[in-house]
């Protein structure tokens, strides 16, 4: 009899630290990864900021998405309470990656293949307001459910989470497979992927421990940052989680210019760099996939 | 295998695409009635192995090729970063780098045979070879690791964990 297939890798972007570059690497890089190895690819946006549903969606797009129920939202729960201080008490399996994802790409030859989000809820927000953790277990279960059945489906689920040690968080590392940590070679991003890596360590309910992957973002440019990157790539530890290529840094892939879409996309002339860095880091991460 | 000239290759193409006469026709009429010049540039510019996908915006579909990259990795700037590393930033010579950095793999990795280093062969080549036993990743670790070795008191009390 034929060993079963393996189940798809669920990436969870996440580093303790804000404004290392998580968004970034969970819409750029995937695209890029997306159109380079044709994988069928779910973006879930778990931070209730949702920055990067902001990213890949127009505002008005957003809006009747989420006036239509198709947010993280309805993976959580089977619909919205009345208040954001409440959660829903009735339980029902949760939707399908089908009926909920919005289609962002795909290819024309195979239209299965195609890159999908499913937007971020600033409803997500209550998680952290709610004192009682047990009545948050089925929500929990719920979205671990739906990572399930997507999994049989997607060739790759991301996760794009938010720096804290949330009830989300904890989700997101419960589903995953790897945590793909980008750091700034800065100081205060390692020390927050130290504190990533302890939170993983000590966490209990979580058995299996998922891969941790770093990749830095930005290339070294600075004495201090070359420094850092040094001590990093140095570390006993973390050194060897390392990816040997950075992601570029660039103000292409940057939130500041009301560009909704993604970064290589655009029809200006050093894309094709950017696209030639992306394809270093995707062809590594490739091989941490089991690709 | 039987070789066909150019023509007949086109000829085999047509055989092969499934137009009636009357398209057949009307292919031919369109391309007589073209300048040469025109059709080699739209022929030059379509691209047989050429991924088409598609784009959702707003509900709308746009269509479109996405542009190609390189099929294979390219790891240089990797390599060029682990010579710098030993080389110029631990101040070692090639002949030092190299001794160091065989060393210090074949105590983390004694399970691995670490290819030995041949000066006449130089520095770079070695490192390549390096590069099949051992990943990138796992190479910067090692450089970098010798690196700050040798470049005492440039540590960070918060950061350093060796």
């Amino acid at each position: 009899m034929a060993a079963p297939e393996p189940l798809s890798p669920v990436i969870a972007v996440l580093n303790m630290k804000g404004g290392v570059g998580k968004t970034t690497i969970s819409a750029h890089l995937m695209h890029h990864m997306f159109e380079r190895l044709q994988k069928s690819t779910l973006l879930i946006d778990l931070d209730p900021q949702f920055n990067l549903s902001q990213t890949v969606l127009t505002r008005s797009r957003y809006e009747k998405t989420k006036e239509a129920g198709k947010t993280i939202s309805a993976v959580m729960e089977p619909s919205q309470s009345p208040s954001i201080f409440q959660i829903t008490t009735n339980f029902d399996p949760p939707p399908k990656d089908a009926e909920i994802s919005t289609k962002l790409k795909y290819f024309t030859h195979s239209p299965d293949i195609n890159l999908a989000i499913l937007p971020g809820d600033f409803g997500l927000t209550k998680y952290s307001l709610i004192e009682d953790q047990a009545s948050l277990q089925p929500i929990r279960r719920r979205f671990l459910q739906f990572i399930a059945e997507t999994r049989t489906q997607r060739d790759l689920i991301c996760i794009d989470c938010n720096p804290s040690s949330s009830f989300l968080t904890v989700c997101a590392l419960l589903a995953c497979t790897h945590v793909l940590i980008p750091v700034r070679p800065d100081r205060y991003s390692i020390l927050g992927l130290q504190l990533l890596d302890q939170f993983i360590s000590e966490l209990p309910l979580l058995i299996s421990k998922p891969k941790m992957i770093i990749v830095l973002n930005g290339s070294r440019r600075s004495d201090s940052e070359m420094s850092t990157e040094s001590t990093l790539r140095g570390d006993g530890r973390f050194g060897p989680l390392v990816l040997a290529n950075h992601m570029p840094f660039s103000n292409l892939m940057a939130a500041n210019d009301g560009y909704v879409g993604f970064a290589t996309d655009k029809k200006v002339s050093h894309v094709s760099a950017i696209k030639t860095r992306l394809t270093k880091v995707t062809d590594e991460l490739k091989g941490h996939l089991g690709w | 295998m039987v070789k066909h000239k150019p023509v007949d290759r086109l000829l085999l193409l047509l055989a092969g695409s499934g137009m009636t006469e009357t398209e057949l026709r009307e292919v031919l009429s369109h391309i007589k009635d073209t300048p040469i010049r025109s059709i080699v540039e739209r022929v030059l510019r379509l691209d047989p192995n050429a991924v088409e996908m598609a784009s959702v915006v707003e509900d709308e579909v746009f269509p479109y090729r996405p542009v190609k990259t390189s099929a294979e990795p390219d790891s240089t700037d990797v390599l060029n970063a682990i010579e710098r590393l030993l080389v110029e930033e631990a101040g070692l010579t090639k002949s030092a780098a190299a001794f160091a950095l065989h060393k210090w793999l074949q105590v983390r990795h004694p399970k691995r045979v670490v290819p030995a280093y041949q000066s006449k062969d130089g520095f770079a080549k070695w490192i390549r070879q390096l590069a099949g036993t051992f990943s990138l990743s796992e190479l910067l670790h090692a450089a970098s690791s010798i690196r700050n070795r040798r470049a005492h008191g440039q540590g960070d009390d918060w950061l350093d964990n060796n």
